[in-house]
């Protein structure tokens, strides 16, 4: 054994392997389980497994006679089953002991990944790219700013600063300019990075920590400081999830961490942004994984979406079927469409079915990732959703 | 005569003495095992601050105090995805809780000579409690028993090692009832209607067997049975998936301090 598998776990994680019940509530309402129809790899068998090694390694045994060594089959059996995972957390969510999952995997993760179990080379691949060009898709990174309306003017300090991340700076950009022009409606000052860099999401998730994580971190840190703002507010779930967990791990933040979604709809309730166009119709909303059951965030974003939506004239939302906190995955998320993309294929279909069954015009969402897979989805010819697909901030621009 | 129970009746001092080494050992057993689970957990990075800087003593207080909070004894959270869970735990715990507390009363008031659940009124009231209890709490084993091993999903996710658990005490409960009913039906006594379960297995033993000496027998070995089956479960507790009974409360507890807006229905 290289190095300790306890060692990446708090206290809390370790007293969470032993208080499973295995009374299988998380196998019934996982999304993995539930897209491929088949109940493998089952929350609670990771959990039992991972106890086994521990107990392997730190037992009573292991105390009195020696750690027991792990098959190295064993382990690499074990790490191959946690990155079919997309970290959505609804085992978490419906856990009636508490225990907290989404960040049990990524924290075994990470241990798995200094072990050198799971993806490796999927993971090194990324870690390079990022290296390169501070982004995980491989995109020049003098085209991260082209998603800048020309008839925005964003002034260069301000105390707010809007982070864009890069799935909506390169691939979402009606997200990247929904936000900022709700922004300016609102007439709130804001600034943003034009020198950003990646938010460590993508290794952070696949269990990476080293360096380049850190790197990234450090250079959005010292930039945001820079310009002396106080409150940094991402509108991808998963920036803001790494902010409030990832970062302080790496140094300690100048600045508060608050969802786009939030301040906007502050605004709306505030009457600062009215809509003056209606829409004549039903609409669903997504909720977001890491927006309704996000880790490290300790909150969850589900009535701001539907503040913002209610305040639409003629919107009436139609919820689907698992909704708020337990709303499914769409297996956009943990790293998963890197690591198992025909996973995150299937995982797909069942949320725009269930999409689809509300009979709504128009599925809103609130994730670039979610937003970016339905599209891979649909052009992919995957599944071909009767439903219109809206970025929730492209809608509400729609309606100014 | 006063309705009275006596502690170890129809066992010889030999049979008393070899019960006394195998609990000795059970116990033993237990407690390293529990000892080595907790030492793990102090191990941990610290990160919240209840946790921060507890020792093996400090996470077991925490692990008894958390038991009594509000989630950990109603089942709060349960109960939002399942009525019937629900229900069924609580039948478990709860009668498991008070028979182990009578059972603890039993010892002290024998070792301690304090003649008051032993004795008269007490003493019915008291075997009526522990009556009610047991029947609950084999309801609840029988309903996890059907749960996990008839409906297809459950069937296709549990393990021999969730079976054992629920086995073990279910073969516990039902023995102490065996005992009990042997030795109501050996002393015949007037006030079999506090007893209503233990009654019933008096009524069935007394179809059953007709002698006295073939009740004294079949009480001594479903009393060593039940005794050696308990002694058993009480080691098995730190080296199984029922160390959650020390694990679940504390993060029960922790998830609605720390998370209580993202994973708990309010």
């Amino acid at each position: 054994m290289k190095n300790n598998l306890i060692s990446n776990l708090s206290k809390r994680q370790l007293i969470e392997l032993d208080a499973c019940t295995r009374c299988g509530l998380c196998a019934e309402w996982c999304s993995v389980v539930l897209a491929v129809e088949d109940y493998v790899n089952t929350p609670m068998d990771k959990i039992r497994q991972y106890k086994d090694f521990i107990q392997a390694t730190h037992g009573l045994r292991a105390r009195l006679l020696g750690p027991k060594k792990i098959a190295d089959e064993e382990l690499e059996r074990f790490a191959d089953e946690l990155y079919k995972c997309s970290t959505c957390g609804r085992c978490g969510a419906v856990c009636p002991v508490g225990i907290h999952c989404q960040e049990l995997w990524i924290d075994i993760r990470a241990t798995m990944r200094e072990l050198g179990y799971g993806p490796q080379d999927k993971i090194d691949e990324a870690l390079e790219i990022l290296e390169k060009v501070h982004n995980p898709f491989g995109l020049p990174m003098e085209e991260r700013n082209d998603w800048i309306p020309r008839d925005i003017e964003i002034p260069e300090k301000a105390e707010l600063a809007f982070f864009v991340g890069c799935e909506l700076a390169y691939k979402a950009k009606p997200m990247a300019q929904g936000a900022v022009r709700l922004l300016k409606a609102a007439n709130i000052p804001f600034t943003i990075l034009t020198d950003e860099w990646c938010c460590g999401f993508p290794p952070y998730v696949l269990g990476e920590r080293g360096e380049e994580f850190a790197a990234e971190v450090e250079k959005n840190v010292e930039g945001l400081k820079a310009k002396g703002v106080k409150r940094v507010a991402p509108y991808c779930p998963c920036c803001l999830a790494v902010m409030r967990r990832g970062w302080p791990e790496v140094v300690e933040l100048p600045f508060e961490t608050v969802h786009v979604l939030k301040i906007i709809a502050e605004a709306v309730e505030d009457g600062k942004i009215k809509f003056n166009k209606s829409f004549k119709g039903t609409v669903t909303y997504h909720d977001p994984c890491y927006l309704s059951r996000g880790w490290g965030s300790g909150e969850n974003l589900t009535d701001e979406p539907r503040t913002i939506i209610k305040s639409i004239p003629g919107v009436e939302i139609v919820e689907m079927e698992h909704n708020k906190k337990f709303s499914l995955c769409p297996g956009s998320g943990g790293g998963i469409r890197r690591t198992n993309l025909d996973l995150s294929h299937e995982m797909s279909i069942p949320v725009l079915k269930e999409a689809e069954a509300t009979e709504a015009k128009v599925l809103l969402t609130a994730c670039p990732a979610v937003y970016e897979r339905f599209k891979m989805t649909i052009n992919e010819k995957i599944y071909e959703p009767k439903i219109k697909i809206m970025d929730i901030l492209e809608f509400a621009v729609a309606h100014l | 005569m006063e309705p009275s129970r006596v502690v170890y009746w129809n066992l010889e001092e030999s049979w008393k003495l070899a019960f006394f080494i195998f609990a000795s050992i059970a116990l033993l057993i237990f407690l390293l095992g529990l000892w080595s689970r907790i030492n793990i957990w102090t191990q941990g990075r610290d990160e919240e601050n209840t946790l921060k800087g507890l020792g093996v003593a400090g996470l077991l207080w925490l692990s008894f105090k958390t038991f009594f909070s509000m989630d950990c004894i109603l089942y709060r959270r349960l109960f939002t995805m399942s009525t019937f869970r629900g229900v069924m735990i609580l039948f478990i715990v709860w009668s498991f809780l008070i028979l182990f507390i009578g059972t603890i009363l039993t010892t002290l008031e024998h070792y301690l000579d304090l003649k008051i659940f032993l004795t008269g009124r007490g003493y019915l009231v008291f075997s009526l409690i522990l009556d009610i209890a047991g029947g609950l709490l084999i309801i609840g084993l029988v309903a996890a028993l059907i749960r996990r091993y008839t409906t297809p999903v459950n069937r296709r996710i549990s393990s021999l090692e969730d079976m054992a658990f629920l086995v073990l005490l279910l073969a516990v409960v039902v023995l102490g009832f065996a005992v009990e009913g042997l030795r109501l039906a050996i002393h015949a006594p007037p006030a079999l209607d506090w007893s209503p379960i233990g009654g019933a297995f008096t009524a069935l033993f007394k179809a059953l067997l007709q002698s006295r000496e073939s009740l004294l027998m079949a009480h001594k070995i479903a009393w060593i049975a039940h005794g050696v089956i308990a002694m058993i479960f009480v080691a098995y507790i730190p080296y199984s998936k029922i160390f959650h009974l020390f694990a679940a409360q504390i993060t029960t507890s922790l998830s609605s301090t720390l998370y209580g807006g993202v994973v708990r229905e309010e």
